[in-house]
């Protein structure tokens, strides 16, 4: 049978399993069920993006064609450009107070150039307890497969770098840009130390993937991420709302008793304009409302899970 | 010249079309079942993951969590229903991934084969190249089950001008890569027979998906469609197909809502839930002879 199969009907591999030797498969029934701490249904993260978005990046950088906008991207992008710089001067302040209002603790994705560019920026969510992550270089330069090894190393450590000059540790929890990595990611984010990686849009559980201590996929529920919903897909900001609070009811109620975690994405410049702001807020009051959600960052669930799976 | 597969015969102009137990509507229920590559290899025509050079663990991550998460919520769902599905399946899921394939024998659901890889395009393939496909699903599916392929539906909705002729000549009863139709109809092909029985590309999650409609739409959708063609089945039987992907509706934010839609059309009697297996076989049996000369008939006027 095999040796016929050729070409088109070639399989990537005889029998079960995957095309990639990240991790293995899981059926969601045949897992043990996961118990968080003090009964808790849900782990609820939110993912707060701090990100630079270079006006003049390098030559050969790839970056998510999806995200030109209703006018398309062309050099120079002040249009682009600065809609984000909005969210770094304005939005990030809309969304922190509704973030305060709510008592959430978050879990910042942040980028080297804002690092380098903005710390009091990362002042205001340190000082609010909040977990810093790396978030690669500029929101305009994926990791691609086109990388070598050596170039995505030192995207990694210039990244891990930028957050740990100002936070003064490095930090535990890796989200690339536009959930982009190549074949190589994760083995070099183990190498790197890392304790948790956040690309990976494949499940409502965190899982071990084949590397390091094991490094941890937690997931990144990129279905209602506000950039995935309302820039892409331009649904729009109240029935946003309702996708989160709808998302989050099922995960509560009927995925129980096995514990959930829920990850709700924000970017400032999206989330944090006048007219979505008020969504966000009535999202969060629905979430914050409801008992027995352990309210948390990444890192920590992370490394409950490691402990305790 | 310009292929000739489908002789028009509007709706008003046939013979009744009757359901078992004078059901109005046969409704059949399609998950597509998937498996879209890391990295593909045989890439013709469109690019699957456009974003990036792959692999895109944005595109292949959406999808696994259908595999790995959203069908198990959606067999539930329709166990909750009682509903026996007609599954669209990439014929490599019966050996990557055993666990599915054991759930869905276990329903005794039916297989629409979708082809191998919902990466692989048939796109310009040469004739013996989409044979060779074919060919390879047909004894797949034998060698899993001992069955016979009933159905076919092009991986991701890609075609030849042959695909008709081969199908039927793979002994494959019926096709559902054309959307012309709320009635099962004969197709002409070079050599022996072959129906289409309508799959459906408006109640369709993912054609949804690529818009800014969500569950709440889309169930809308489903309920509209349903009255519509319930009411026109008092006159002449019609399908209605509800094709779905876990991978958007095993979400947690949608599930609820195909759940409601289901449960309004449930609430039906005269009804027929139905696989694509039993509808091509229905139809066959009793209606595609009297079609047949009807459009001898019609032709020869």
């Amino acid at each position: 049978m095999s040796e016929r199969r050729t070409g088109q009907t070639a399989r990537y591999r005889e029998g079960a399993g995957y095309d990639h030797d990240h991790f293995p498969y899981s059926a969601l029934p045949q897992r043990q069920p996961l118990k968080w701490p003090d009964g808790a249904r849900v782990a609820f993260c939110v993912y707060l993006y701090l990100e630079y978005l270079e006006l003049d990046p390098p030559a050969g950088t790839v970056r998510d064609p999806r995200y030109g906008g209703a006018l398309g991207s062309h050099f120079p992008d002040y249009l682009n450009y600065s809609h984000r710089e909005y969210g770094n001067r304005i939005g990030v302040f809309r969304v922190l107070d509704a973030l305060d209002r709510h008592g959430i603790r978050a879990t910042v994705a942040a980028n080297a150039m804002l690092c380098e560019r903005y710390p009091s920026l990362i002042e205001e969510c340190t000082r609010r307890g909040f977990e810093i992550a790396a978030h690669g270089i500029s929101a305009t330069q994926m990791i691609t497969s086109r990388m070598s090894e050596e170039e995505e190393r030192s995207v990694i450590e210039r990244s891990l770098g930028a957050v740990a000059a100002l936070t003064g540790e490095r930090p535990q929890g890796w989200f690339g840009q536009d959930f982009s990595e190549s074949e190589r990611t994760p083995r070099l984010l183990a190498e790197a130390g890392l304790s948790y990686v956040a690309d990976w849009p494949n499940d409502d559980q965190p899982y071990a993937m084949n590397y390091g201590r094991p490094l941890i996929s937690m997931p990144n529920q990129a279905e209602w991420d506000d950039t995935q919903l309302m820039a892409i897909r331009r649904v729009s900001p109240p029935r946003w709302r309702d996708v989160i609070v709808d998302a989050f009811d099922y995960l509560h109620e009927e995925a129980s008793p096995s514990g959930s975690v829920f990850t709700l994405g924000i970017h400032p410049w999206l989330a944090g304009q006048a007219h979505r702001i008020r969504y966000l807020d009535e999202a969060l009051a629905r979430i914050v409302e409801r008992d027995r959600v352990w309210q948390t960052t990444a890192g920590e669930v992370a490394d409950w899970y490691r402990a305790n799976r | 010249m310009e292929p000739d597969r489908i002789p028009f015969l509007p709706i008003g102009d046939r013979p009744k079309l009757t359901w078992p137990g004078g059901a109005r509507v046969a409704v059949w229920v399609l998950p597509n079942i998937e498996h879209y590559e890391y990295r593909p290899v045989h890439c013709n025509v469109r690019d699957p993951w456009p974003r990036s050079p792959h692999p895109d663990i944005l595109g292949y991550g959406d999808k696994d969590y259908g595999n790995r998460v959203g069908v198990w919520r959606m067999f539930d769902l329709m166990d909750k229903h009682d509903i026996r599905c007609t599954v669209s399946l990439n014929f490599s899921v019966i050996e990557h991934y055993p666990e599915i394939f054991e759930a869905m024998e276990a329903r005794r659901y039916d297989y629409l084969c979708h082809g191998i890889y919902n990466t692989r395009y048939l796109w310009g393939l040469p004739e013996d190249e989409e044979r060779a496909v074919i060919q390879d699903c047909v004894e797949t599916l034998r060698r899993a089950t001992g069955r016979q392929l009933a159905g076919w539906f092009g991986p991701a909705a890609s075609f030849t001008l042959n695909t008709p002729d081969l199908v039927a000549e793979a002994g494959i009863k019926y096709c559902s890569d054309w959307y012309h139709d709320d009635q099962p109809f004969p197709m002409k092909v070079r050599n022996g027979k072959l129906i289409t029985v309508p799959y459906s590309m408006d109640i369709n999650d993912a054609i949804e998906y690529r818009y800014h409609t969500e569950g709440e739409e889309f169930a809308r959708m489903i309920v509209d469609h349903f009255d519509t063609v319930y009411r026109e089945g008092a006159e002449s039987g019609r399908v209605m197909a509800i094709a779905l992907h876990p991978y958007l509706y095993g979400q947690p934010h949608r599930i609820r809502h195909l759940d409601r839609a289901l449960a309004y059309i449930r609430k039906h009697s005269d009804v027929w839930w139905a696989t694509g297996d039993e509808i091509a076989d229905h139809y066959i049996a009793h209606h595609l002879p009297e079609v047949e000369a009807h459009i001898a008939r019609r032709s020869a006027q």
